[in-house]
């Protein structure tokens, strides 16, 4: 008997382009995997309630205005025998949504400030920042997981030191907040048994940026990677999937 | 009839008919601000609760509500206010007594030095004794609450030397103070946070004389630091009654005389004091012609009606040309349009 194979549906915000060109390149990447792309379009809209579900619990739906909005069931993108897809979600753990919105040129956390005109914010304030930023999309996680589908959440790249938004901060900030943000978004899926695939370790630069070798081929994009970036994502994301595979396969042996 | 001086007073001066012969809501012309005030002046505001609805009216109506440490850009407007912001023109939180508007004028000219005291709270954080309330559960450390402090005490600094209009609302006169560093508690120590020590922690109840005292010197100090060069201040009393009183009395009877002596303190510093206006927000609430009807439920706090009732009153004795405008709405952000091209430019039609 063949063994039965998930295929993987990639959802989420725009980050995802990086992943869907580097598939369009190089499509044997998936080894025959059923893959399906849904963008929903920028991730900011996930700073405000975006999803709804169903009395039953038996459905989730985005309703964000400016999505591409998306319905998902036990049965969304399932395969061919029925098997249940694997659902990553690019969407929760991203962190130029906080950088960008937030006011760190002026606004930095108390240990970090360095003058008067800098105004000290406390960690619960900085907390209460990422709770706010994060708050629905791990939201939507926890829904999206207790349809019963299979999901993992992909970690999307730290900000490139040269994005505009980065460049008017001081660097010790932003890699403060990226780094709090992080740990607690991370603890919060952890708390929802919900895995996470890290940004692929040599991406990042030693002082904690997505390498700019990895920046967007469209040099005036400074926010999101390239499809080389990318690849590296989706083969992590592939060895999740086929991991799980083998562990629901000895487990059922 | 024989002319007598009460022959040519305006209509105000007369109950029947500017109060008795008037439905609540025509009692009008309580109040004209007795110095000029333009579009471009900036307000700051302090003291106790009900100061919080001045600054955001001043704010709605387009004045220059000068806000000097701001919430962080991006944090929403209700957890904004739970942490302290937005309140008063620094996170002072309630400033409820003269002596302690005294006490931070004094800090933040550099006249005192406050002393590094924090309280226990549970868990291990800490809460400043002189703004409890503005970190909710307390701080994470001494550490965090004294560079928070500071930063406020600098902006409360900025706002008092470089406002031109100072609003600030009387609230108290019971107070507690820490009898060996004479200094004064925004709230009873071990009520929210800290514990209560007899033998350290007094309780007073400001006089008359005691009041005036604080209130002068402190406008005479913030005006002496700017050279003699403004502030205008507009002084209002609270008309949200104690939720409690130490003094013995029934807190009826202990709401009755300490709005009484604030009331008092405002009117006859503003008599003394050039370019010092008292409003009226007590008598708009709490006068017997408006029959209560300003306060909710609890006969406490100051219903919706209330406070937008006092602010139409304040506003209607500002001279028309000082009337601001509203803000407008932003607009989309350059970098959300970045991401929408990001979307298009991998999942839209190729061409």
């Amino acid at each position: 008997m063949t063994p039965t194979v998930t295929p993987l549906a990639l959802i989420g915000d725009s980050h995802l382009g990086a992943i869907k060109r580097a598939f369009e390149l190089s499509p044997e990447l998936a080894a025959g995997r059923p893959l399906r792309f849904h963008a929903f379009g920028p991730g900011g809209e996930a700073t405000r309630p975006f999803f709804t579900v169903s009395p039953s619990g038996g459905h989730v739906a985005t309703t964000a205005p400016r999505w591409r909005n998306l319905t998902l069931d036990r049965q969304s993108f399932a395969g061919p025998e029925g098997q249940g897809a694997l659902i990553a979600l690019s969407l929760p753990l991203n962190t130029a949504r906080i950088l960008r919105t937030v006011s760190w040129d002026r606004h930095v956390p108390w240990e970090l400030q360095v003058s008067e005109a800098e105004i000290p914010l406390s960690r619960q304030t900085v907390q209460a920042l990422i709770e706010q930023d994060c708050g629905h999309a791990v939201a939507y996680a926890r829904a999206v997981a207790a349809l019963g589908l299979g999901l993992v959440v992909i970690e999307g790249p730290r900000c490139f030191a040269h994005a505009p938004y980065v460049k008017r901060l001081r660097p010790e900030v932003c890699l403060e907040i990226d780094s709090r943000y992080r740990v607690a978004v991370g603890a919060a899926l952890a708390e929802a048994g919900i895995a996470v695939v890290p940004q692929p370790a040599g991406t990042i630069t030693p002082e904690g940026f997505t390498d700019p070798a990895f920046r967007h081929e469209n040099a005036s994009d400074a926010h999101h990677a390239n499809a080389a970036y990318g690849r590296q994502v989706l083969r992590a994301i592939l060895d999740h999937a086929a991991r799980l595979e083998m562990e629901e396969g000895g487990a059922a042996g | 009839m024989a002319d007598h001086p009460y022959t040519h007073l305006p209509e105000g001066a007369f109950w029947s008919p500017s109060v008795a012969q008037r439905h609540m809501l025509d009692i009008s012309g309580l109040w004209h601000a007795p110095f000029p005030i333009a579009p471009r002046d900036r307000f700051v505001t302090f003291g106790s609760c009900f100061a919080q609805h001045f600054g955001r009216a001043l704010a709605a109506r387009g004045f220059q509500w000068q806000d000097e440490e701001p919430p962080p850009e991006g944090l929403a407007p209700d957890t904004a206010r739970r942490l302290g912001y937005g309140l008063f023109s620094a996170r002072t939180g309630n400033i409820y007594t003269a002596a302690m508007l005294h006490q931070w004028v004094d800090w933040a000219l550099g006249l005192r030095t406050p002393p590094e005291l924090v309280w226990q709270g549970e868990g291990g954080r800490v809460h400043d004794p002189f703004r409890p309330a503005v970190e909710p559960g307390g701080f994470a450390d001494t550490a965090e609450l004294l560079a928070s402090r500071r930063a406020t005490l600098e902006a409360f600094r900025r706002s008092i030397l470089t406002c031109n209009i100072l609003v600030f609302t009387l609230g108290l006169t019971e107070s507690w103070l820490d009898r060996a560093l004479g200094v004064e508690f925004a709230l009873c120590p071990g009520t929210l946070a800290g514990r209560f020590d007899p033998a350290r922690h007094v309780f007073e109840n400001r006089a008359f004389a005691s009041v005036h005292a604080d209130l002068t010197q402190a406008i005479e100090k913030i005006r002496a630091a700017r050279g003699g060069k403004g502030p205008r201040v507009i002084l209002t009393v609270s008309p949200v009654p104690l939720a409690a009183t130490m003094s013995g009395a029934h807190v009826l009877v202990a709401t009755s005389g300490s709005k009484a002596i604030l009331r008092a303190v405002a009117g006859q510093v503003a008599s003394e004091l050039s370019r010092v206006t008292y409003f009226p927000s007590y008598e708009i609430i709490s006068a017997p012609p408006f029959r209560g009807s300003f306060f909710e439920p609890n006969l406490r706090a100051v219903n919706r009606a209330g406070v937008d009732h006092v602010m139409t009153q304040f506003f209607a004795g500002v001279p028309d040309n000082a009337q601001g405008r509203a803000q407008e709405a932003g607009t989309d952000s350059v970098e959300a349009l970045a991401c929408e091209e990001e979307i298009l430019g991998s999942f839209g039609p190729r061409g």
